[in-house]
């Protein structure tokens, strides 16, 4: 499975709508909070005012009763807990605090009476209609009896914030709660929403390079139904580009090839017909010589072209077999001069062999490498070609160890190692381009392996 | 050996055709598959030689059709074409070998040489014949005792053609197609001329008259 990218889409657009919808949340949330905070105000004012209207007959009736010098405890308050014992009603059984709290002044400000919970000290309010609110309470003064008579009810600001803050913790929790669910609802449905533009990456990022097929557009959103088009011609060009690359240097190899054949015979035909004192038979020997060369030459630029054309991937941009093509290459430089009984191979593991390669470009690759170890290993010893796994092939030979310094430059173009052996300086250059198209990799390494002596190539065949 | 060699390379097929008739085989050489399809059909070649890329369309066509008609004539492609798919391609239509362009003279002979033993049913290139006689189909030399004998292209091609299938009994006709290539003169007594003239190199046993038949070696 894909690992979560912070630079994809889905994270940008995961992270936006999360912060998006958060702060519109909490901005709500706020409002809602300052709308209900008035509310509530209003309410607790509006009961503080009925509250005052509402005692005032009673406190009459209980002043006339009671005398009116001293200032009397009329009923006491349960306590915030306390079990009411007896409830009928529906409800809690518990009740809080007697939060309210009163006092009756007279015109002059003194106390006539006052609730259990209030203080003897009077209220800092003023004695005129209408509220106040000190450092620790609400206070509404209702003057009642013609002036004669103040009513102060208190109601103590902590009380107020502990409402406030209950009933916003109250409204909080819950999204707290919901803030991870909508996040993953948030995840779950920007995937959904990407499914087109995932498929179409899928897509891409699974072809290999040689695999030039448009790109599937039926339920592409619309968004990206023109960059697929544009990606689309771009491909189809480019496969024009490559096949008509690749078409020209299949010709040129014809047309080169043909006329070259033709010289070599030829010349062969004329050395064997020349009597052997004849003095034009040194220049036919070497025309055949420079023909040999010229024939090899062209065909490592012939490769190379190949090469530099892009070619390598398997067409079908999967992993292909590559056993038989393997067995037809060896069998083939086996008939060479220099490769006749030189070349050792028990074809284990052949039928394994399996990668993401064009054969021809995957018999080019190890062409050029058995040649080479044929051509500048040391001829009393074996060229040996061994498959490791599925996707490795070495090629190792005896001979002299290449110097260091000379390693990194063996697969440049028209480099040769310090040998008497003649080549054209191309074939490991041409090995790693190929390669390098399709995401393979070549080692050398001298001495070769558990030997003090030769040359190994090992070849990494790259496996969709 | 009869050869057909179907290439449209003029210089390339002339050099090829002398070479393979300086070594006593018989070659005819057509520039076409047309003709080339009309020659199979009067002639029984030994070997085909193919060019795949040809004026009037692919030699590997040409290949499948005689495949699918039942032919078994031995066929080495000769052609520009390099890849291993070229190669896998022809080696699928049914051709026994695939020679690249350019390529060496000697070279052809030697894979014209084994495709052909391939086919006698005697991969060995060393075939012992009766009086001593020790052939080198490979080599193309031919010992009594160990002593080297020499024949002329024409000697030895219509050896090469009994020792090839020992035992077998070749008629006159089949041995005179190993001799000529297309179109030459063929006098009614050259057969017998040249087995006459094997038989003193070689001796006299090693050639057996079938009467009413023809020839043969070994069996």
């Amino acid at each position: 499975m894909r690992m979560f990218s912070t630079k994809s889409l889905q994270f940008a657009l995961t992270k936006r709508l999360t912060v998006m919808v958060g702060v519109f949340w909490i901005a709500g949330s706020l409002l809602a909070d300052f709308t209900m905070y008035h509310e509530m105000q209003e309410v607790f004012d509006s009961s503080l005012v009925k509250s005052a209207y509402r005692y005032a007959p009673l406190m009459d009736d209980y002043l006339k009763h009671h005398g009116r010098d001293t200032a009397t405890v009329v009923v006491e308050s349960p306590e915030q807990g306390e079990n009411k014992t007896g409830d009928r009603g529906e409800g809690d059984d518990e009740i809080g605090a007697d939060y309210l709290m009163y006092q009756v002044r007279d015109v002059s400000g003194r106390l006539l009476l006052r609730s259990a919970n209030a203080e003897e000290e009077p209220f800092s309010a003023p004695l005129l209609e209408g509220f106040y609110t000190d450092d620790h309470f609400r206070i509404y003064s209702a003057v009642v009896k013609d002036g004669a008579r103040i009513i102060q009810i208190a109601e103590p600001l902590s009380h107020r914030r502990e409402a406030l803050i209950a009933s916003v913790s109250a409204q909080f929790l819950p999204i707290i709660v919901l803030i991870p669910a909508v996040i993953i609802g948030i995840i779950f449905a920007v995937r959904q929403g990407l499914q087109p533009v995932r498929r179409v990456r899928d897509d891409i990022e699974a072809r290999s390079e040689g695999n030039l097929a448009p790109i599937e557009q039926d339920d592409a959103p619309d968004e990206i139904h023109t960059m697929i088009t544009a990606v689309n011609r771009l491909m189809e060009k480019l496969d024009a580009a490559l096949r008509a690359e690749r078409t020209f240097t299949a010709h040129s190899a014809h047309e080169l090839r043909t006329p070259i054949a033709a010289a070599l015979a030829q010349t062969q035909r004329l050395l064997l017909e020349l009597p052997a004192d004849h003095p034009g038979l040194k220049r036919a020997q070497q025309t055949e010589e420079s023909l040999k060369r010229l024939s090899r030459l062209s065909e490592k630029l012939l490769q190379l072209a190949r090469a530099e054309a892009g070619v390598g991937t398997s067409p079908t941009g999967k992993n292909q077999k590559l056993g038989t093509t393997l067995g037809l290459v060896i069998d083939d430089l086996e008939r060479v001069s220099d490769g006749a009984g030189r070349i050792e191979w028990d074809g284990k593991n052949a039928a394994a062999l399996n990668a993401n390669i064009d054969v021809d470009a995957f018999a080019i690759c190890l062409r050029n490498l058995i040649e080479n170890a044929l051509k500048h290993g040391d001829e009393n010893q074996p060229v040996v070609i061994e498959i490791k796994g599925s996707n490795v092939i070495r090629v190792s030979n005896g001979g002299d160890v290449v110097d260091p310094r000379d390693m990194t430059e063996l697969t440049a173009r028209f480099k040769r190692a310090q040998t008497k052996a003649r080549g054209a300086g191309l074939g490991l250059s041409i090995v790693e381009t190929i390669m390098q198209n399709t995401g393979g990799k070549l080692t050398l390494s001298s001495p070769r392996p558990d030997h003090v002596d030769g040359f190994m190539a090992e070849l990494w065949l790259h496996q969709s | 050996m009869r050869i057909l060699l179907v290439e449209d390379e003029v210089m390339l097929a002339e050099a090829v055709r002398d070479h393979l008739l300086a070594a006593g085989e018989a070659v005819d050489h057509t520039e076409s598959i047309g003709d080339a399809e009309i020659m199979i059909r009067g002639t029984n070649y030994d070997v085909l030689l193919l060019d795949l890329n040809l004026p009037d369309g692919r030699g590997i066509d040409l290949l499948r059709v005689l495949r699918r008609n039942g032919s078994a004539m031995p066929c080495i492609i000769l052609t520009a074409q390099d890849q291993i798919s070229d190669r896998i391609e022809g080696l699928n239509a049914g051709a026994d070998d695939y020679l690249v362009k350019p390529f060496d003279l000697n070279e052809l002979s030697a894979r014209l040489s084994a495709v052909a033993r391939r086919y006698s049913g005697n991969p060995n290139p060393f075939v012992a014949l009766a009086g001593g006689v020790e052939v080198d189909l490979a080599g193309r030399v031919v010992l009594i005792n160990g002593a080297q004998i020499d024949l002329t292209s024409r000697e030895w091609a219509l050896l090469d053609q009994m020792v090839r299938r020992p035992g077998q009994t070749l008629s006159k006709r089949q041995l005179e197609e190993a001799l000529y290539e297309f179109g030459a003169e063929i006098e009614s007594n050259t057969v017998e001329v040249y087995v006459s003239r094997l038989r003193r190199k070689l001796g006299r046993d090693v050639i057996k008259t079938v009467r009413g038949v023809g020839y043969r070696v070994g069996g």
